[in-house]
C-alpha cells in the first residue's frame, strides 16, 4: 500500500479511529496495529506476507536461545541461523537473477556456454529495510547489547510496524520495542505535528518528486540519444531532487504517522544537499542505513581501529555493500565506489591539509562542491546500464551530444527547485523541521499547511510508487 | 513565536486549503469548461469494466477498438433502442491488438463483437506505439494489487464530482503550460482542449462547450497532426500480410466459439480523411481486412445516413451525428441478425 493514496488515507483513518476510540486494552491495541501492518503488507502481494511471518519466527525464536543459552558456540550458530535466513531470503529474491547472470558471464569468459533457466522471481516490498531491521535485533542481542522484545507481539510490530516497514527508517530494537511496553497516546501538540510532518512528507513525494522531477528525469534517462550538456545536467540535478524528495518525504510520511500513534521514529534525512563534505553527508543521508553499516559491518571490519590503509579499505568495502544494498546491479556497485573513493580522499585532504571554512560563502561554495560531486554519483545510481551512464556523464561534460529532448518549462522548474531545494538544505544545516515548525509565526505555518494540503488536493497522481521500495 | 499545533491549526489550514480548491474548481470547470467526467484514460477504470464483461453472454455486446469506437457509439442510446448496454471496452490512443487477443482467448465470451478500425491505431500489433498503449492496459488488469483495487473503488467516487481531476490539467501537465519559449528543436506536449466526458459506464460524449467553439476544435486539429505525425503512421503500416493473416486469426477464433463480429470504419473528415486516404488506401487496407474475415462490416462511406459527417475537430463525433451513427449501427446490425 502506497501512502500518497486515496486508500491508504482511508485505512489511515480507520486505524486512528480503532486505536483511539476503541475502549480496549493497551495489547489488544497492539494487536490491531500488527493486524493492520499485515493489512497494509497484503493489500500489495498477499502470499509474500509468509516471507515476514518466517523472519519474525526465526529471529524471535534465535532471540530467545541467545537470551538463554550460555554456551557462546550454540549462540554463535542460532545467530548464523538467524543471519542465514534472513540474508538467504534476501539474496535469493533480490539478488538471485543478478548472480546468475554474473556467473553465466564467468563460464562465457572461459568459453564454456551456459544458458541459465529463466526466473520471474518479484522483488517482495521492502525486504531489504526489514532484512537488516531483524538481523540488527539479533545481533545486537547476541552481543548483549539490548534486552530482548518483552512478547512475540511486541517483536512481530518491530518487525512489521506499518509506517516504516517497506522504507525505513531502519529502527534499533531498542528505539522502537520499548514504546510498546507501556500505552501510547499522542498529545494533541503530537498528533497534529505528526499530520503535519506526514503532510510535508506527501507533498514532498507528490508535487516535487512525481509531478516536477519524474517527467524531466525519464526524458533524460529514457532517452537512448546523446544529450546537450544543459540537458543532461538538468536530468542529473532533477533525479538528485526526485530521489531526495521521494525517499526523504517517505521518511517524514513514516515519523509522521508514528507520531500520530503517540511513537518516535528516529530522523532518516537531515538536509543532506547542505553537507560540507562526504562524510558530513552520509550523516545526513539516509541516516539509519548508514549507522547500520557503520554499526554492523564498517566497525566489525576493524573500523579505523586497525592503521590507515585498512581503515580506507573498510571504507570502500562498506560503501561497495551499500551500494549493493540499494540495487542488484554493477551500476550500483560503482555508485558506492564513488562514494567509497570520495571518503577516502576526503580523510587524506583532511589529513594533508589543515583548512576550516569560515564564512557563509566558503561553506556554500564546498556544500555546493560537494552537491556537485553527489551528482556524479547519481548518475550512475539512476541509469539503466554503464553505456547509458557513460552517455549521460560525457554529456554533462560537454565530450559528446547536443540534442535538446527538455522543454524551457521543464527546465525552469528543475533548476529553480534544485537552486531552492539546496539553498533550503545550506541554510537549514543547524535546524530541524520540528523546531522550525514550532518557532514559526502560527499564521505562517497555517498558511504553508494550507498551501500544501491544497497542493496534495490538486495533484492527482496515479500514486506512483516510491523509488526506494525497489530496494 | 511558537506554533503549537491543535485542531484549531488543522482546521483553519483545511479551511483555506478548501476554499482555495473551490475557486481552483470554479476556474476549471466554470471558466475553463473542463467537464466533470471519469478520467478517459484510468486503466483502473477500464479493468473494473473487462472484470464486469466476464459474465457477459451470447446475447451481449462488446465494444472494442479506439477513440473513434469509443467516442462515436452511445451505449446508452444503444440499450434504450435494444434492451442491452453494451461493454466499451475500447480505449483512446491505442490498438485493439492486446485488448483483443484478451477478450478473445481468455475469456468464454460468445456474443457480438464490434471492433472499431482507427487505421492509424488499428494496424499496428505487438509492442510499437498505438498497440503498447493496449499491452499497458491489458497488463494492468492482471497485475492490480489489491491496493491499487481499493483506491479506484474510493476514487471513482470523488472524481466524476470535480472537473479539475483531469489529468490534461493535472500539475504536472500545468508546469508543461508554462510560457517559456523552447528552443527551436524541442517542442512541448500537446495541451489537450476539454473535449469530451465520460460517464461510469465508459459511455463518453462530446461536452457542448467544444461542440460550439471552433477555437478549441483548432487547437485539437493542430494536436492531430503535429509535423511528425503523418510520418509516424506511415511507419506503423508496414508488413500488411502480418496485420492481415493476425486480425483472420483471431477473429475466426471468436466467431469458432459461436461469436458474433462487426468490424466498423468510423467517419472522419478533413486531414484525417486526406491523410488515412493516402496512408491506408481503402483497397488495401480495409477491403483486404473486410475480404480476410467472415464477419459483418460497416464503414461510413457506403452508408448514405455516415457518409457526409464531418466531425469538428476530423475524428470523432459530436452528439448528434454519435446518435446518427449509433442508430444506423443498430439498424444495420439487425438488419443482419446480429443484433434483436
Amino acid at each position: 500500500m502506497l501512502f500518497n493514496t486515496t486508500g491508504f488515507i482511508a485505512f489511515l483513518a480507520v486505524v486512528l479511529m480503532l486505536y483511539y476510540w476503541l475502549p480496549t486494552s493497551w495489547k489488544v491495541k497492539k494487536g490491531i496495529l500488527l493486524l493492520a501492518s499485515y493489512l497494509f503488507y497484503a493489500l500489495w502481494n498477499p502470499p509474500l506476507i509468509l516471507l515476514l511471518w518466517i523472519s519474525t519466527v526465526v529471529d524471535w525464536t534465535a532471540g530467545k536461545k541467545m537470551v538463554k543459552e550460555t554456551d557462546q558456540r550454540r549462540r554463535k550458530l542460532w545467530l548464523l541461523l538467524s543471519i542465514c535466513v534472513n540474508l538467504g531470503f534476501l539474496v535469493f529474491f533480490k539478488y538471485g537473477n543478478f548472480l546468475m547472470e554474473n556467473f553465466q558471464s564467468v563460464l562465457g569468459l572461459v568459453g564454456m556456454d551456459y544458458t541459465p533457466p529463466e526466473w520471474d522471481i518479484l522483488l517482495p516490498m521492502g525486504i531489504s529495510f526489514y532484512t537488516f531491521q531483524t538481523m540488527s535485533y539479533t545481533i545486537d542481542l547476541y552481543k548483549r547489547r539490548v534486552k530482548p522484545a518483552k512478547t512475540f507481539l511486541d517483536f512481530a510490530l518491530y518487525v512489521t510496524f506499518f509506517p516504516q516497514l517497506v522504507a525505513g527508517p531502519i529502527v534499533r530494537s531498542d528505539e522502537l520495542i520499548p514504546q510498546f511496553y507501556e500505552p501510547k497516546r499522542a498529545t494533541h501538540h503530537q498528533f497534529f505535528m505528526g499530520l503535519m510532518i506526514l503532510t510535508v512528507g506527501l507533498f514532498e513525494k507528490t508535487v516535487f518528486a512525481d509531478s516536477i522531477m519524474s517527467p524531466a528525469v525519464d526524458s533524460v534517462f529514457g532517452n537512448r540519444v546523446l544529450l546537450s550538456p544543459l540537458d543532461a545536467w538538468t536530468g542529473t540535478l532533477a533525479f538528485s531532487c526526485q530521489i531526495f524528495f521521494d525517499f526523504a518525504g517517505y521518511s517524514l510520511c513514516a515519523i509522521g504517522i508514528a507520531l500520530m500513534l503517540g511513537m518516535r521514529l528516529p530522523d532518516n534525512f537531515n538536509y543532506p544537499y547542505g553537507s560540507i563534505g562526504f562524510s558530513e553527508l552520509w550523516q545526513r543521508w539516509h541516516i539509519s542505513l548508514s549507522s547500520w553499516l557503520r554499526d554492523y559491518l564498517y566497525i566489525p571490519l576493524g573500523g579505523n581501529r586497525k592503521g590507515v590503509n585498512r581503515t580506507y579499505v573498510n571504507l570502500m568495502l562498506t560503501m561497495l555493500l551499500g551500494g549493493l544494498w540499494h540495487g542488484a546491479a554493477w551500476t550500483f556497485v560503482i555508485w558506492g565506489a564513488l562514494h567509497g573513493t570520495y571518503l577516502v580522499i576526503e580523510r587524506l585532504l583532511r589529513q594533508k591539509i589543515k583548512f576550516k571554512a569560515e564564512g557563509v560563502l566558503p561553506k556554500l561554495a564546498l556544500a555546493l562542491l560537494t552537491y556537485m560531486l553527489v551528482n556524479v554519483t547519481w548518475v550512475f545510481f539512476r541509469a539503466e546500464g554503464f553505456q547509458d551512464a557513460w552517455n549521460v556523464l560525457g554529456s554533462m561534460l560537454g565530450i559528446h551530444g547536443t540534442k535538446d529532448v527538455l522543454t524551457t518549462n521543464r527546465i525552469v522548474a528543475v533548476l529553480v527547485t534544485c537552486l531552492l531545494l539546496f539553498l533550503g538544505h545550506f541554510a537549514m544545516r543547524r535546524h530541524s523541521l520540528r523546531s522550525v515548525i514550532e518557532n514559526s509565526p502560527r499564521w505562517l505555518v497555517i498558511s504553508a499547511w494550507a498551501v500544501m494540503l491544497f497542493g496534495l488536493m490538486i495533484v492527482q497522481t496515479s500514486g506512483e510508487q516510491f523509488i526506494y521500495f525497489q530496494f | 513565536m511558537n506554533s503549537n499545533l491543535n485542531l484549531g491549526s488543522f482546521a483553519a489550514a483545511m479551511g483555506i486549503a478548501i476554499v482555495l480548491l473551490i475557486c481552483y474548481e470554479y476556474y476549471w470547470h466554470t471558466v475553463k469548461h473542463w467537464p466533470r467526467s471519469y478520467d478517459l484514460e484510468s486503466l483502473d477504470h477500464w479493468s473494473e469494466w473487462r472484470d464486469k464483461m466476464d459474465d457477459a453472454g451470447s446475447d451481449d455486446v462488446v465494444i472494442m477498438g479506439s477513440s473513434r469506437a469509443h467516442f462515436d457509439i452511445n451505449i446508452h442510446l444503444w440499450d434504450s433502442i435494444t434492451g442491452t448496454r453494451p461493454y466499451m471496452l475500447a480505449y483512446p490512443g491505442s490498438s485493439p491488438f492486446h485488448p483483443l487477443a484478451d477478450v478473445i482467448e481468455k475469456s468464454d465470451f460468445n456474443g457480438l463483437l464490434v471492433v472499431g478500425v482507427a487505421p492509424g491505431l488499428f494496424y499496428t500489433l505487438g509492442d510499437t506505439w498505438g498497440a503498447g498503449r493496449g499491452k499497458a492496459f491489458v497488463e494492468h488488469r492482471y497485475k492490480r494489487t489489491y491496493a491499487q483495487k481499493l483506491n479506484h473503488a474510493i476514487y471513482k467516487r470523488i472524481d466524476p464530482l470535480l472537473g479539475y481531476t483531469d489529468p490534461t490539467i493535472n500539475m504536472e501537465a500545468l508546469v508543461d503550460r508554462m510560457p517559456f519559449p523552447n528552443r527551436d528543436s524541442v517542442k512541448n506536449p500537446p495541451a489537450w482542449p476539454p473535449m469530451v466526458r465520460m460517464d461510469k459506464y465508459r459511455n463518453v460524449r462530446m461536452t457542448p462547450f467544444f461542440e460550439q467553439d471552433s477555437v478549441l476544435q483548432q487547437r485539437q486539429k493542430d494536436i492531430w497532426f503535429g509535423p511528425d505525425e503523418p510520418e509516424r503512421k506511415n511507419k506503423l503500416a508496414d508488413s500488411i500480410d502480418v496485420i492481415m493473416d493476425y486480425y483472420s486469426d483471431i477473429f475466426q477464433k471468436h466467431l469458432d466459439k459461436g461469436g458474433k463480429l462487426a468490424i466498423l470504419r468510423p467517419p472522419v473528415s478533413g486531414k484525417y480523411l486526406e491523410t488515412e486516404g493516402k496512408l491506408f488506401p481503402r483497397e488495401k487496407y480495409w477491403d483486404r481486412l473486410v475480404q480476410s474475415v467472415d464477419a459483418f462490416s460497416f464503414h461510413y462511406a457506403d452508408h448514405p445516413a455516415t457518409k457526409n459527417m464531418d466531425p469538428p475537430e476530423w475524428s470523432h463525433l459530436d452528439r448528434h451525428d454519435s446518435d446518427v451513427y449509433t442508430r444506423t449501427l443498430i439498424q444495420l446490425l439487425q438488419d443482419q441478425n446480429l443484433l434483436k
